[in-house]
């Protein structure tokens, strides 16, 4: 991990130097630096959902205890990776568009996408007992992915005033619509804030695993301490 | 850096991006922080009673 910290920060500092330097466009001028924050984040608010959910598929078919931890610490991690995704696009939207918020499809599914975040956080929250809570959630999250696809083709399906892809499409990855002056911010971002999710999401389930640890001895403390108190009352 | 028109629209978003995330990093080591210290409490007093046994018997 000591190296996946190092190359994180060093790809941060270059992908931040690279922003600052890149030339403004002609028509957002230097709005268009918002991308290399708000197109990882929403990117990474999508990919962190697809993560949870396929630690759910694995939690409720194999039952494997890593799955639960895994889809458990992603929530929060996600969630603010979604939200900083809403919040950038607003903030950009307002030059832009004249408006913070509209509700087109792409930035109604990525709110309905936050809601489904709050959702999984209350439910893990909710429950006393990891083991349901990790059954309720998968079945959300499960459900909720649906979602996903959503937010992808919103903007093919519908008239949004949010713009298609520039590069991430099957038809743009050879000929992006971005200039090639902003490919290498766009990238090192993208690569950046990716190594940072797994970074945190590694940390977050070491510290699941060791709190489940520390409450697995406390029971057995509790439980040792019941049959003592037991015992002693039977000698008496 | 952060200069022209909507110099105060790209400044805003990168600092919350900032904050955000190093709230986020702090809550994580620190949670991890804490369970370890928790889990090597829990050692101790295990090698404590355990020396403690030894010695009674």
């Amino acid at each position: 991990m000591p190296w996946l910290t190092a190359l994180t920060v060093a790809l941060l500092s270059l992908g931040l130097y690279f922003s600052m330097t890149v030339p403004d466009d002609y028509q957002q001028m230097g709005t268009v630096k918002i991308m290399f924050v708000h197109v990882p984040m929403s990117i990474l608010a999508m990919g962190a959902y697809a993560m949870i959910a396929i630690s759910s598929i694995g939690s409720l078919v194999w039952r494997h205890p890593l799955a639960d931890v895994s889809a458990k610490v992603m929530v929060p991690i996600g969630m603010a990776f979604c939200f900083l995704a809403l919040v950038t696009g607003s903030i950009w939207g307002r030059p832009m568009w004249g408006t913070y918020w509209v509700w087109d499809a792409r930035l109604t599914s990525m709110l309905i996408l936050l809601f489904l975040y709050m959702g999984l956080f209350a439910i893990w929250q909710a429950f006393e007992e990891p083991s349901r809570a990790g059954r309720a959630a998968a079945i959300l999250a499960l459900v909720g992915s649906i979602n996903l696809p959503i937010i992808k083709y919103s903007v093919i399906w519908w008239n949004t005033l949010h713009q298609t892809a520039s590069v991430l499409d099957a038809a743009k990855i050879t000929k992006p619509a971005l200039d090639k002056a902003y490919l290498p911010a766009f990238f090192t971002m993208l690569i950046a804030f990716s190594l940072l999710l797994v970074l945190l999401h590694m940390k977050a389930m070491r510290a699941e695993i060791l709190r489940r640890r520390v409450q697995a001895r406390r029971m057995r403390q509790v439980e040792q301490a019941g049959s003592s108190a037991t015992a002693h009352m039977v000698t008496n | 850096m952060f200069d022209g028109k909507y110099a105060g629209y790209t400044f805003s978003c990168y600092a919350i991006v900032a904050v955000v995330m190093v709230v986020l990093t702090v809550w994580i080591v620190l949670d991890e922080r804490r369970q370890q210290k928790l889990l090597d409490e829990f050692q101790a007093q295990k090698k404590r009673k355990a020396e403690g046994g030894e010695v009674a018997s």
